[in-house]
């Protein structure tokens, strides 16, 4: 019988011409040998008897068989799911129908030999990892430096200032003494570090004090035989984006069409430069749109978006999309209604793409709170708003320290959930960091104003925030 | 670092060079001395302002200290012009610029008013003590003919108006960048007015004199709570844009 079962499970076997190769090895399922047939038939001293016994034979042998099948396939039907140890894996090789009839094999006993698969219950019970499965995993390449200095410069720029600058000095020392050293395969990516370190201690600086200290870095730069490398353009590119962020008008208009001529130059075959270049372009037109006014931001600002899309297509890093998402919700701010909804729809899918990475979750979630700030604004009714404001609050407070743009959207959430000290409170961390544009003063005076009408409110907190206010509004 | 001392040594270094000592009997001196800079944060803002081959005119010297980092910053193919009307103060600048090799700074003994006259300093501006009544030449603006101008200086209390006055064709042919130190309560007004009639929009900016990161590293501030009440000007079509800061 277990004969039979495995002829059947030849039958049932994979008859792909990939899976079954074409050798007459599968002897059940051929014709009769022609030498075979022939013999039967044209033998004429064949008595009737043993005719029609073999015709009485076969007619209960082919019902029996038949019969015999379809039990056979009912009751693999049922027990398939539960049977792992008798039939492969479903990643495993599959079986070609050779293998199990091939003559000698089917003489074979056969051999129950169990095979570990990946349907195995696991022994210990494992919970699995939440899914989200509103957001598409992407392939996370992230652009981001990881390396020793950069965690240096990272760390340098949490600490007191005099801390910071001795460890930013130390830094700057070593990756010069390891770039004095290098060979000339070693030297761009040390050339790159050694420009960011040295830009982190510039802009401590102040005045003409960081001018001269600039002007100085590009120089030291553009005579070193490593600039022209990819990974040393892109750290010129952010020196120059740097530069132009601290000074005005046609100043950093210039510094940015330097920064346009390197992206040129960065631009290559290679996908990872192009993306890196489009990244770069972007972050010049979001630049450029801060120089100018009205429908020419906005020109520029597309033109961002475009360019930061376009680098999102090629790597979708986290980075990138979180850029995508903060222009998209720039430019909201700045269009019609109905324009700024589709604009913060893009800005939400990316802000949520980027949510993914934990390097970028704050921000990411500092963004979504932003994004959702203005698509209430826009809304005609508040249904359902608050509690995605408030939660997304809460998540971005857990998050744990936050930038102060992170804190000036806090700071709006509080605000309008009713929390006005609190609110007053984030825009007195903001401004003690140096922060003092006009939303951030203008949400500051709503919420003193609002803390103010809470009945038993702290009348001499209220004070304070005023009086520092006050201060905030008159030193402009 | 300790502060600096005018006693032992004829020379105070300060932050963009060196500045001959000099009685410390003004806030500009004495910021010299202690701290090694003066008014650094109007230096922050204007350093982000001119550039490599600029031309600058700045009207009351306060020492060429400001002179000294402007020369840096416009370089060999820019120009800084000072106008210094007190006699004293002239040549402690003319002293400062020399000693510094500033080949690229060009001092003018004179008031810039509406006309060209002369007048007894008491009568141009408050001023008391040791040569008030002292005898200053006034000039225009314009009469100066330079070939470009970027940034047009005033750190001269009560001399905006009258000095705008008589640089219309300059103004108009140049159309540079104006920082000026507004006089008081009673003339800021008409100040902010005269500079806006010309077409410039006008921004405020309040600095502190003390600045925690100065050069002498000296904690102690001299100026508690002291802010200077200064306004930037640019022309309306230009491409500056100062959103951060007040617009007046």
């Amino acid at each position: 019988m277990r004969d039979v079962s495995r002829m059947l499970d030849a039958m049932e076997a994979d008859t792909t011409p990939a899976a079954t190769p074409p050798v007459s090895t599968a002897a059940p399922l051929l014709p009769p040998h022609p030498e075979t047939a022939i013999a039967a038939n044209d033998d004429p001293s064949m008595p009737l008897l043993a005719i029609l016994a073999i015709a009485v034979a076969g007619g209960l042998v082919v019902p029996a068989l038949a019969t015999l099948a379809w039990r056979r396939r009912k009751r693999l039907s049922i027990s398939r799911p539960n049977a792992p140890s008798d039939r492969p894996a479903a990643t495993d090789p599959l079986p070609t129908s050779a293998s199990v009839t091939h003559r000698d094999q089917v003489t074979l006993p056969p051999a129950w030999v169990y095979r570990g698969s990946s349907f195995d219950t696991p022994p210990i019970q494992v919970a699995d990892d939440p899914v989200n499965l509103l957001v598409a995993p992407v392939a996370m390449a992230p652009l981001a430096r990881t390396d020793h200095w950069d965690t240096c410069v990272r760390q340098a720029r949490a600490l007191p200032r005099q801390d910071a600058d001795a460890r930013l000095a130390h830094a700057e020392n070593e990756v010069r003494a390891t770039l004095d050293d290098a060979d000339d395969r070693a030297r761009p990516a040390l050339l790159a570090q050694w420009t960011r370190v040295r830009l982190a201690r510039i802009e401590r600086f102040s005045g003409a004090t960081r001018l001269f200290a600039m002007r100085e870095l590009v120089a030291a730069i553009e005579g070193d035989p490593a600039a022209a490398d990819p990974v040393a353009i892109d750290a010129r590119i952010e020196a120059q984006l740097a530069w132009a962020s601290w000074v005005r008008g046609d100043a950093a208009a210039s510094r940015l069409a330097e920064a346009e001529r390197l992206c040129a130059m960065l631009r290559g075959d290679d996908a990872r430069c192009t993306a890196l270049a489009l990244r770069r372009e972007g972050q010049i037109f979001l630049q450029r749109a801060e120089l100018v006014r009205g429908r020419q931001a906005l020109a520029d600002m597309e033109r961002a978006q475009a360019c930061f899309d376009k680098a999102h297509a090629l790597l979708p890093d986290a980075e990138t999309a979180l850029l995508v998402a903060r222009t998209a919700l720039h430019r909201a701010r700045s269009l019609s209604p109905a324009d700024a909804a589709d604009a913060c729809a893009h800005a939400l899918i990316h802000a949520f793409l980027a949510e993914q990475e934990t390097g970028c979750r704050a921000e990411a979630l500092a963004c979504r709170l932003d994004i959702q700030l203005v698509y209430a604004a826009l809304a005609v009714d508040d249904h359902g708003h608050a509690g995605v404001t408030a939660s997304l609050g809460r998540d971005l407070e857990a998050a744990g320290p936050l930038a102060p743009t992170a804190r000036l959207a806090l700071a709006e959430a509080c605000l309008r959930e009713g929390d006005p000290a609190k609110a007053a409170g984030l825009c007195e961390s903001i401004w003690n960091d140096g922060g003092a544009q006009p939303r951030l003063l203008n949400l500051w005076r709503d919420a003193c104003h609002r803390w103010s009408g809470i009945e038993g409110h702290d009348r001499a907190a209220l004070a304070r925030s005023l009086r520092l206010l006050a201060i905030a509004r008159s030193t402009l | 670092m300790s502060p600096l001392t005018s006693t032992t040594s004829p020379f105070w270094p300060t932050r963009y060079g060196i500045a001959a000592a000099v009685a410390a009997d003004d806030p500009v001196t004495r910021s010299l001395q202690l701290y090694g800079e003066w008014a650094e944060h109007e230096t922050i803002l204007l350093s982000g302002l001119i550039e490599e081959g600029h031309t600058v005119l700045e009207f009351g010297g306060d020492f060429a200290a400001h002179a000294l980092w402007m020369s840096h910053v416009v370089g060999p193919n820019g120009e800084v012009h000072i106008a210094e009307p007190r006699r004293i103060r002239f040549q402690q600048a003319c002293a400062n610029v020399a000693i510094n090799g500033l080949d690229n700074v060009f001092t003018h003994p004179v008031w810039l008013g509406r006309g060209k006259s002369s007048a007894a300093l008491n009568t141009m501006t408050r001023t008391d003590g040791a040569g008030a009544d002292e005898k200053i030449r006034i000039v225009t603006v314009d009469s100066l003919r330079l070939d470009a101008l970027h940034l047009l200086k005033v750190n001269q209390p009560h001399a905006l108006a009258d000095m705008l006055a008589g640089a219309t064709e300059t103004l108009r042919t140049h159309r540079p960048l104006i920082y000026a130190r507004l006089s008081g309560l009673d003339t800021a007004q008409a100040e902010v007015d005269a500079i806006k009639a010309l077409g410039y929009r006008a921004w405020s900016h309040v600095p502190y004199l003390f600045n925690n990161d100065n050069h002498a590293g000296v904690e102690t501030n001299i100026f508690p709570g002291m802010v200077q009440q200064n306004v930037i000007a640019a022309p309306a079509d230009s491409r500056f844009e100062f959103a951060e800061r007040l617009e007046l």
